[in-house]
């Protein structure tokens, strides 16, 4: 009698050994067991028939040429289709950096800009007093809770072009208020308006060039452009795959 | 032309030509695998028709993607291009059943095979059934056990030579086979009656 475990082992075996692909150490192991174990060498005899009668499976001739005529054949559309996805791709990673770009100027030009929520509406309108949709005290930097100087030296990294009634409506600020800037207060800070405010409504400042170097309306045109590029790249991607698919 | 007749150096300058767009160099590796790729389609899909399409289809394909082949073993690229387009019209049918898999084995017009010089029309017939329970057990095998078996056991490719067609490793050769042997003959035991009376396990 033999331990199901080696029956098992040697079953699995069989079909390497019948095409002669065992491990030299295995195979005199194998032929012991096939003599002496009825059941395997059943399951032996019934594999090599198997194979065997696979193996009568007749060649067929084909039932015609399947030679190519030259008007039947035609070469992909254009070959350069494989470069639209490194396209798309190339498209994307640049938006992200310039959405990264846009996004890092916002906070680095005044803290009166980063204060500015990303999507509040954006008002003309001068002073001191929050737009009234914004949250006091979500919206409103730590830096101008702290003290007075400190909110004085706030106040005074707006740019110079900052126009006279906003350095009034700075001056209102007190130690310990929640004070919320108005959007209008910093054209600097224009980025942090919000991609749909300057993108869409375009009633944030613009034309004031930001630490970077880019004006708010380079970076929205930037946006917006390459928004339309990955657009315009993966619809041609699924067309010409299409039109590939039909040929 | 056969294909023993076209030699490893002829094969390397006709994909070379094919490359450049000469269909005529690309006609004779036609030529020279036609009957391997309709054969291995036949076994794969179990229908002649089918067979024809898939073969048609990947000299097509081969040819509009010649440039990718990076050289190595052009008959193992070719039959997995055959392969792979077996595997797509099988999961078509399965999504769009509109003809069984058993009809098809079962249709006498399928495959079409002539009887041999000398042969009587009993034994023709004998083969006839021979295959038609072949086929009838194949198809019964999961798709990647199916093409490990026709390329070995009725093409007669050595293990390395699956590997390089089915893109995979030899264990999973090895496995793929043991698997796929063990239930085809499970298959034909449950199934002794359709087997002419000398084959019969």
């Amino acid at each position: 009698m033999f331990r199901r475990n080696d029956c098992a082992k040697t079953r699995e075996l069989l079909s390497p050994y019948l095409d002669e692909h065992l491990d030299p150490l295995q195979k005199p192991k194998i032929e012991a067991h096939l003599e002496a174990c009825e059941a395997c060498r059943h399951e032996w005899e019934s594999l090599r028939a198997t194979v065997a009668i696979l193996r009568q499976t007749p060649t067929i001739t084909p039932p015609r040429s399947f030679t190519l005529r030259s008007p039947a054949v035609k070469r992909p559309v254009w070959q350069g289709t494989a470069i639209l996805p490194w396209s798309t791709a190339i498209a994307a990673v640049l938006l992200l950096v310039v959405l990264a770009g846009d996004g890092l100027s916002s906070f680095t030009v005044g803290g009166s800009s980063a204060s500015a929520p990303l999507l509040a509406p954006v008002t003309r309108e001068n002073g001191a007093s929050a737009p009234s949709t914004a949250t006091k005290d979500v919206a409103s930097p730590p830096v101008l809770r702290s003290s007075g100087s400190e909110v004085q030296g706030q106040a005074t990294t707006t740019p110079p072009v900052t126009p006279g009634p906003l350095k009034a409506g700075s001056a209102d600020v007190r130690p310990g208020d929640s004070v919320t800037p108005p959007a209008t207060s910093a054209d600097a800070g224009a980025p942090s308006a919000g991609l749909l405010a300057g993108a869409v409504g375009g009633v944030g400042p613009t034309g004031v060039p930001d630490q970077s170097g880019l004006t708010p309306t380079a970076f929205r045109m930037a946006e917006i452009g390459l928004a339309f590029l990955i657009t315009i790249l993966a619809l041609a991607g699924v067309g010409l795959r299409r039109i590939r698919n039909r040929l | 032309m056969e294909h023993s007749a076209l030699h490893a150096m002829d094969e390397q300058a006709f994909v070379q030509l094919s490359k450049s767009g000469d269909l005529q160099a690309f006609n004779c590796l036609v030529e020279a695998y036609q009957s391997r790729v309709y054969n291995l389609a036949l076994r794969l899909l179990g229908n002649a028709e089918g067979a024809a399409d898939v073969t048609q289809d990947t000299f097509v394909s081969a040819f509009q993607g010649i440039g990718k082949f990076r050289g190595g073993n052009f008959k193992a690229w070719l039959l997995r291009i055959a392969t792979n387009a077996c595997h797509d019209q099988l999961r078509v049918r399965k999504r769009r059943p509109s003809t069984s898999l058993d009809a098809m084995v079962d249709n006498p017009d399928n495959p079409v095979d002539f009887p041999d010089r000398g042969e009587t029309p009993e034994n023709h017939a004998l083969r006839q059934e021979l295959v038609q329970t072949i086929q009838s057990g194949l198809s019964a095998l999961p798709f990647d056990q199916r093409a490990v078996i026709v390329l070995s056991d009725v093409q007669g490719y050595t293990y390395e030579e699956i590997a390089a067609i089915t893109h995979s490793s030899l264990g999973t050769v090895k496995s793929r086979l043991s698997r796929g042997r063990a239930r085809l003959r499970d298959f034909l035991q449950e199934h002794r009656e359709l087997l002419p009376h000398q084959y019969r396990l």
